[in-house]
């Protein structure tokens, strides 16, 4: 019975919406004495570091979008005609189109919160009844500026390895409104991304028709290679280890085309793969500080950066990179799409050769097999960053500005948005390349 | 309370259960820290994208639809009040009498199903288990995951089938060649996307009035 009583005591306080109140309400150490503050410190235990960008900023690709339908940029595809002759002999001179453009669009990333000038002041020095004066600890707004730039760059990063095409053959999932990341740049229209998509075009060409291989980079498989019997019985591939031979053959393909690929990325996990791939072959391991906030090794003049939000298949077992974000649900990285850079498996069409018959292994040299579900791993990129734009625009409200928008009838709710128009892409792809299918 | 785009839900709208309506509560008054611009009675559409982003995966992922702050009446039954169940409008002892001297019908206060005013009045989705007493969110239009009674009553269930509530706030899916009759229709909830599951949750448009206030 005792029991009982004691039961409906507690809930009738819980129904009345009281805590357990103590009597008096202070005691005299809390009537007496403040909590250790050390004032505007915020520790960040949620996001990381973006060295794909900060590296491509600091090699100068930053060009402002000034405005216009859209980014254009041409290239060269063809050659003229040419020959040895005779001399003396006569020639009929002929002409073909030598050269067109890419044309990439804008792209708007946006983060918001809520504002509330009753809680906080929004900079204006006219709210925060609240968060403010001498028994503020932090300043709540500048709390939400700082994490809604951590956002977009957070985006634009993961972006970054990416695409920005909508959905069609091949393509899966639909990414429009997303920049025109490294998973479209880096493919040839015929082997998977490391994200299972095959990009027939890129910035609007068709890769593999009038301009040829111009803007193609063939991806290179380093799992396991089995192939299937057709694509309705594929082979199941696991990843494979990297080496020097690897690291060498990637370099090629981007040196064979005239690249000088100055710029290595990969998960931090793809990285000690290749820290331990180097210390095999007694290359300099010696991580020293290339940059002052990251780690780098060398290899054939390169400097190999390790990027927290790279594809990868291990990090999200330490990084919060999962599909939901807890129980508060937003204490997970994601990208534009809300999607993250976590690889998974990807499957291989049936190649064919120059005559249209079946092969088991791609044509194009990337060692994908036909027919074949692959696990994807950890991914590796070089890349020449002469090659590639960042475009941010030039409008001040658009390139991390803020817009403050009063709900109308509300007494003191605003929404706070900070907008970055702006797009990632590579010009010259074949200077560049990709490799996946190892494991850390 | 008017639409309301512009506010804070703390945690995911299916995580919420809070002590004040705002989900700030003073740690040494216990009363509530009226702040942040979370009121009871706000409520919001979501789409697809944005529900999902605001979703608990533990307690199911949330689509498109409207949701609402509410208080869950003090005389709920705690255990009817979890993810997928039905609640409805509690009695109008619950409320005070306003200044012209009746007693305004609560939108913003839910009960359990057992708990209800009388009849099925102003069905809502809880999304997930809200302490009697205590604050959170729950669905009013849309589509939302439902949780299936024991033993459903259709013999094959479909997906289009009309869904009814019943007893503890658990869905049913009645025999669709049934007759309609006015006490069947007032359980009507909405028709099923997703196959209908006896004793779990299965999602379905929602097909409930639009109310103010």
């Amino acid at each position: 019975m005792l029991t009982k009583m004691i039961m409906l005591f507690v809930k009738r306080l819980w129904l009345m919406n009281f805590c357990f109140l103590t009597d008096p309400l202070y005691n005299e150490i809390d009537a007496t004495n403040l909590e250790s503050v050390r004032k505007n410190v915020v520790f960040d235990n949620l996001f990381v570091g973006t060295p794909f960008q900060q590296k491509l900023k600091k090699a100068g690709v930053l060009d402002p979008f000034l405005g216009g339908s859209g980014m254009f940029e041409g290239f060269i595809y063809g050659r003229p005609q040419g020959q040895a002759v005779s001399p003396g002999s006569t020639v009929t001179v002929t002409r073909q189109q030598q050269n067109t453009g890419m044309k990439f669009q804008p792209k708007a990333y946006v983060s918001w919160v809520p504002i509330d000038d009753w809680e906080l002041d929004d900079g204006s020095g006219t709210g925060g009844v609240i968060n403010s004066g001498p028994s503020l600890i932090a300043d709540q707004y500048q709390i939400m500026i700082e994490t809604m730039t951590l956002m977009i760059n957070t985006m634009l990063e993961m972006d970054s390895f990416r695409h920005g095409q909508a959905s069609g053959t091949n393509i899966s999932d639909n990414r429009i409104l997303n920049s025109n990341g490294l998973d479209e740049a880096l493919n040839n229209g015929v082997d998977p991304s490391p994200f299972g998509n095959i990009y027939a075009t890129y910035g609007g060409n068709t890769r593999g028709g009038v301009i040829g291989p111009a803007l193609n980079s063939t991806p290179l498989w380093l799992g396991q290679t089995a192939a299937g019997a057709s694509t309705t019985s594929l082979a199941t591939n696991g990843t494979g280890q990297i080496d020097v031979n690897a690291l060498t053959r990637l370099w090629a393909q981007c040196v064979v085309t005239g690249g000088h690929p100055d710029l290595g990325i990969t998960n931090v996990f793809g990285f000690t793969a290749i820290v331990n791939a180097l210390d095999a072959q007694r290359r300099n391991t010696d991580m020293k500080k290339f940059d002052i906030a990251y780690e780098a090794v060398t290899f054939n003049g390169m400097e190999i950066y390790a990027d927290p939000l790279a594809p990868s298949a291990l990090s999200q077992d330490f990084l919060s990179l999962g599909q939901g974000g807890g129980k508060a649900g937003n204490n997970n990285l994601v990208d534009g799409a809300g999607s993250n850079s976590v690889t998974g498996t990807i499957t291989t069409p049936q190649y064919t050769n120059a005559a249209g018959a079946n092969v088991a292994t791609s044509p194009t040299g990337s060692n994908f097999p036909s027919n074949a579900t692959c696990t994807v791993g950890e991914v590796l990129y070089f890349l020449e960053t002469g090659s590639f734009k960042i475009r941010p625009t030039n409008k001040k409200g658009w390139n991390f500005g803020l817009r403050k928008s009063p709900m109308p009838n509300n007494v003191s709710m605003d929404a706070l948005f900070e907008r970055l128009g702006t797009n990632l892409y590579n010009v010259m792809p074949r200077h560049c390349a990709v490799a996946l299918g190892f494991s850390a | 309370m008017p639409f309301q785009p512009i506010l804070p839900t703390w945690l995911a709208i299916n995580a919420c259960n809070d002590t004040s309506a705002s989900g700030m509560t003073d740690l040494r008054t216990g009363a509530p820290v009226n702040a942040g611009g979370l009121n009871q009675g706000d409520y919001f559409d979501l789409t697809n994208e944005e529900a999902n982003n605001a979703s608990y995966k533990t307690n199911g992922i949330l689509y498109s639809g409207r949701y609402r702050r509410v208080q869950v009446d003090s005389g709920a039954t705690a255990s009817n009040v979890k993810t997928g169940t039905i609640g409805l409008m509690p009695s109008l002892a619950v409320v005070g009498v306003n200044p012209l001297g009746t007693k305004n019908p609560p939108m913003n206060i839910v009960t359990s199903w057992d708990q209800s005013i009388g009849g099925v009045v102003r069905p809502v989705v809880f999304l997930n288990s809200i302490t009697p007493g205590n604050f959170g969110f729950v669905q009013e239009l849309g589509v939302a995951n439902v949780l299936g009674k024991a033993s459903l009553t259709a013999a094959a269930p479909a997906i289009g089938d009309l869904i009814i509530g019943g007893t503890s706030g658990l869905v049913d899916d009645p025999t669709q060649s049934t007759a309609l009759t006015y006490a069947l229709e007032a359980n009507i909830i909405g028709k099923a996307i997703d196959l209908p599951k006896a004793n779990g949750l299965f999602r379905t448009l929602l097909n409930l009035p639009t109310v103010q206030g």
